[in-house]
């Protein structure tokens, strides 16, 4: 497809750098996380989720294997606060996608992870995943 | 003195009065004695000529007696007796060789001739003149000389008639002639010539005459000379000569009656004392210009200094120092000095008087209290600038007449009764206090009182004047009654105010609190004011209260300003917006503290509130972005051509556009149904017929505005490309409602429902729009969503629960 070709970020078209990673996609946009899973589906990963919200989460995070998360902050009026918890608890890396409410992050309730900014650029995302997952290799 | 009345007499002329009065009695002296000489000579000169006139009178009589002699001599001739007249001839004519030009005659007492020594004598001269010495020597018997008249000989002259007796009587005469020429020889040589001498008979006749004897011979004497010889015999007389030259003549009687006279003319006589007295004249004016030119002289210096002495005088009357000066004349350089020394004196008394003027002046001048003084003439001096303001209604002020200002300002009978006060101290010296005055002032609508108190004084430029200390108590009761007036608008203004405000004092305590404050704090008045400050400040804000405290108490600022939280009575906090300041007394001590407190709680609440929707819209945007970025890829990834793409990507955007437009609209609080429904379908229809709308008014939460409005997109956007509105006889019923379900929970029920339109057909794949439609709406909103596609034509149904929306009233 042309106009995909022309528009989406050659990640797909160079190497699929998350092949064989098992992401976790928690984003309560729907819209976001289709995008989300499409941009890490073309680098070659395969997508639990998206889940929408928290329950949803931790379910996949218990029923699958997985090896790598991408986290959004503010679901709805709930947070991913325990879903990032779990994630640490397992020793699963991942990194926050999230507006501008960082601050948040730094309060010290919440375990330490990369911050990737909505709205990120699909190469930023994978580099920053990659990182997290070299790390934890 | 009057200047006017200066003596118009100089010094220089003084002192030539004074001159010419010394030298006037040595003037008269000289004058006196210059008399005295000119009398002594007249008289010497007159002694002089009389007995030059007697001397000549004796010779006059020895001539006469020479005469006389020869004819007794002649007379006892014994020729005679015997009547020998030719003997008695020869003997005549030889007595009469010693006489010469004398003559004799003989004749009887008849009158005959009896001889003559005479060439034609014959008859004997009977013509008488004056005097009959012919007749007189017959009836004496003794010789008599006749005056002077025609003789026998022809010529004017005199004779002498001898009787010759004989013891029978008188027998003959005996006439001798007396020649003039003999008389004349006696004066000639004897005198100058400007002297006239003469001799005259008994007739004032003259015998003999110098000068002119020959014409005057026989004619009567000068008229003065006759006169004078009338009354005395012999004596002085001044009479003109008959050469008419005035003369001094004396002049003195022969024994037989004649007189000789001499004459000196005065003039001559005069000439020596006239030019004695033009000598002294002389020397006497030269003697006095001299004095008067030296007296000048010694005048100018000293008229020269007193001038000097005057200017220098009148200076040092102008309480200038004069300079001394060294004059030629002691006396001058001795006033000069003296006047030196007085005009520093005077200078200095006067500088001092002056400083103790300007010193007086300067303190009532400047007086900020109410002084003023009234001079002896009764007129107003001076006032202070404290009591200005009472005469502001008097111009001019200052040297007008006293009374008069007083009848100004005040009215009668007050005004006549000051005006008494004042003269009687100003007369007596009694002074006058009047404690409180009150009266209405005649030139302002105003009562006015004053204490006041009036006194004499000295005045510096001596004499006595009056000086009123007075005190305004209308200003001091108008300033107590506005001091009860800011009082009662400090009162008001504290009460009533709509800030919190206290009096806090050096501990923290509060003294003085409004309503307001104890509305803020919820305490009341009684419990507040046995607290401090620090009771009701929150304890977080504490330290940086204290810390102003200290510092606003010590002067490191004037006040401070603070946002900071106090706990109300409940519990509660209370943010308030807090200003204090210090009041300090007249020495800069502080004494207690002024705070302003303002609830600002709202205020904090909206800025709270605002700090969020900030925060919100930051994230919302980022957010929607997001959600642009994921649906730009989607559309991207179902797009077949890059022009698809662009429209479909910008549709979409317009469509986000539009929901946030009317969120916007309603700030974020929310959307009205219809118009998110208008706003996202209606563009799609080109009639209207093929769109039917309806519901109650109701608004849906933002998240629900977006989703739903980028569902209807969806649905609108494929009912044009393959649904009803894809000919032209579709159309398209929206329809939303409220329901209440058996559980009690709201929905609201939305639904699209496509009809008339080509036969449907289920999507063959599943792209971004049936995500939008079908997932996301539900998800997002917690919704339940149904889509059926229904061969009559496509039914999208939505059921929302009740926390996304709200009916409208």
């Amino acid at each position: 497809m042309l106009a995909a070709r022309l528009l989406v970020p050659p990640a797909k078209v160079s190497l699929l750098l998350l092949n064989q990673q098992k992401i976790l996609v928690v984003e309560d946009e729907i819209i976001i996380a289709m995008d989300l899973a499409d941009i890490l589906r073309d680098a070659g990963a395969e997508v639990v989720g998206p889940a929408l919200a928290v329950p949803e989460a931790l379910r996949l995070i218990d029923s699958n294997e997985v090896s790598l998360a991408v986290l959004d902050v503010q679901l709805g009026t709930d947070n991913s606060k325990s879903v990032a918890h779990r994630l640490a608890a397992a020793d699963i890396p991942y990194v926050f996608h999230t507006g501008n409410r960082t601050a948040a992050l730094l309060d010290g309730e919440w375990p330490r992870a990369p911050i990737v900014k909505k709205p990120v650029e699909p190469r930023i995302l994978i580099a920053a995943l990659l990182a997290v997952a070299k790390n934890a290799s | 003195m009057k200047l006017g009345s200066i003596p118009a007499v100089s010094v220089r002329q003084l002192l030539g009065t004074l001159i010419l009065v010394t030298a006037l009695p040595l003037l008269i002296l000289a004058a006196i004695l210059y008399q005295q000489l000119l009398a002594d000579e007249g008289s010497g000169i007159r002694a002089g000529l009389l007995t030059n006139a007697r001397s000549l009178a004796a010779l006059v009589d020895n001539e006469i007696d020479t005469h006389v002699a020869i004819a007794r001599t002649l007379a006892t001739s014994p020729a005679l007796d015997a009547g020998d007249i030719r003997g008695f001839e020869i003997q005549a004519k030889k007595a009469l060789q010693e006489l010469q030009g004398a003559w004799i005659n003989l004749s009887d007492p008849t009158g005959r001739v009896l001889m003559s020594t005479l060439p034609d004598a014959s008859q004997p001269n009977t013509e008488k003149a004056g005097f009959d010495a012919r007749a007189s020597a017959l009836a004496t018997g003794n010789p008599q000389v006749s005056d002077v008249g025609p003789q026998m000989s022809g010529r004017l002259g005199a004779t002498i008639e001898f009787p010759v007796s004989r013891s029978d009587g008188v027998r003959y005469l005996l006439t001798m002639g007396l020649s003039p020429d003999r008389f004349l020889a006696l004066l000639l040589g004897k005198f100058d010539a400007s002297t006239v001498v003469a001799i005259v008979d008994r007739q004032h006749k003259f015998m003999a005459r110098v000068p002119d004897h020959e014409s005057r011979l026989g004619h009567l004497a000068s008229e003065g000379w006759r006169a004078a010889m009338a009354k005395t015999a012999e004596g002085f007389t001044e009479t003109p000569t008959l050469e008419g030259k005035m003369s001094l003549m004396a002049y003195a009687p022969t024994r037989d009656g004649w007189t000789v006279g001499i004459a000196r003319p005065l003039g001559l006589l005069q000439a020596p004392a006239r030019r004695i007295w033009w000598t002294l004249a002389a020397i006497g004016a030269i003697l006095t210009s001299m004095s008067l030119a030296l007296g000048l002289g010694l005048g100018q210096p000293l008229s020269t200094s007193m001038v000097q002495l005057a200017a220098d005088a009148q200076k040092a009357g102008t309480g200038e120092v004069v300079a001394f000066r060294q004059f030629p004349v002691r006396e001058a350089s001795v006033v000069s000095q003296a006047l030196h020394i007085s005009s520093e004196a005077l200078h200095r008394r006067e500088a001092s008087l002056r400083d103790a003027n300007a010193t007086f002046r300067q303190l009532v001048d400047n007086s900020p209290f109410g002084i003023y003084v009234v001079d002896g003439d009764f007129r107003l001096m001076q006032v202070s600038s404290g009591a200005q303001k009472v005469f502001e209604n008097v111009s001019p002020l200052i040297g007008r007449d006293f009374a008069e200002i007083l009848r100004t300002i005040w009215p009668e009978p007050a005004a006549t009764e000051f005006i008494s006060r004042f003269r009687h101290t100003l007369a007596t010296g009694e002074p006058y206090r009047a404690p409180s005055t009150v009266e209405k002032r005649a030139d302002v609508d105003e009562v006015q009182a004053y204490d006041w108190k009036i006194e004499r004084i000295a005045l510096p430029n001596c004499g006595e004047g009056v000086v009123c200390h007075f005190y305004d108590l209308s200003e001091r009761q108008r300033l107590e009654s506005a001091l009860r007036e800011s009082e009662a608008r400090f009162r008001g203004t504290f009460e009533n105010a709509s800030v919190g405000v206290a009096h806090v004092d050096l501990d923290g305590r509060w003294i003085m609190v409004n309503d307001r404050l104890c509305q803020i704090l919820g305490y009341s008045r009684e419990e507040l004011t046995i607290l401090s400050y620090e009771d009701v400040t929150h304890p977080d804000d504490l330290p940086s209260k204290r810390d102003s405290m200290i510092r606003l108490l010590a002067g490191e600022m004037s006040s401070y300003a603070a946002d900071q939280r106090y706990l109300r009575k409940d519990g509660s906090e209370v943010w308030v917006g807090l200003t204090v300041s210090v009041q300090r007394d007249a020495a800069g001590n502080p004494l207690y503290c002024i705070a302003i407190v303002r609830d600002i709680t709202e205020r904090r609440k909206a800025e709270i509130h605002q700090q969020f929707l900030l925060g919100e819209v930051a994230h919302r945007s980022k957010n929607q972005l997001a959600v642009i970025q994921a649906m730009m890829r989607q559309t991207a990834r179902s797009a077949v051509s890059l022009a698809d793409f662009q429209q479909r990507f910008e549709q979409r955007v317009h469509s986000i556009a539009v929901s946030t437009d009317l969120l916007v609209a309603q700030n974020w609080r929310g959307a009205s149904m219809a118009e998110l429904v208008g706003g996202q379908v209606e563009p799609f229809v080109v009639d209207k017929e093929h769109l039917s709308v309806e519901g109650p008014a109701v608004s849906v939460s933002a998240d629900a505005a977006h989703a739903i409005g980028l569902a209807l997109h969806e649905l609108a956007t494929n009912c044009v490309k393959h649904g009803a509105w894809s000919n032209s006889q579709g159309s398209v019923a929206i329809l939303w409602t409220v329901e209440r379900e058996q559980d009690a929970e709201r929905n609201l029920k939305l639904s699209w429902r496509e009809h008339g339109g080509p036969p449907v057909e289920p999507p063959r794949r599943r792209g971004f729009g049936h995500i939008v439609i079908e997932e996301m709406v539900a998800q997002k909103l917690n919704a339940h969503v149904e889509m059926s596609y229904a061969p009559d034509g496509v039914v999208w149904t939505l059921a929302l629960p009740a926390q996304q929306f709200a009916e409208d009233n």
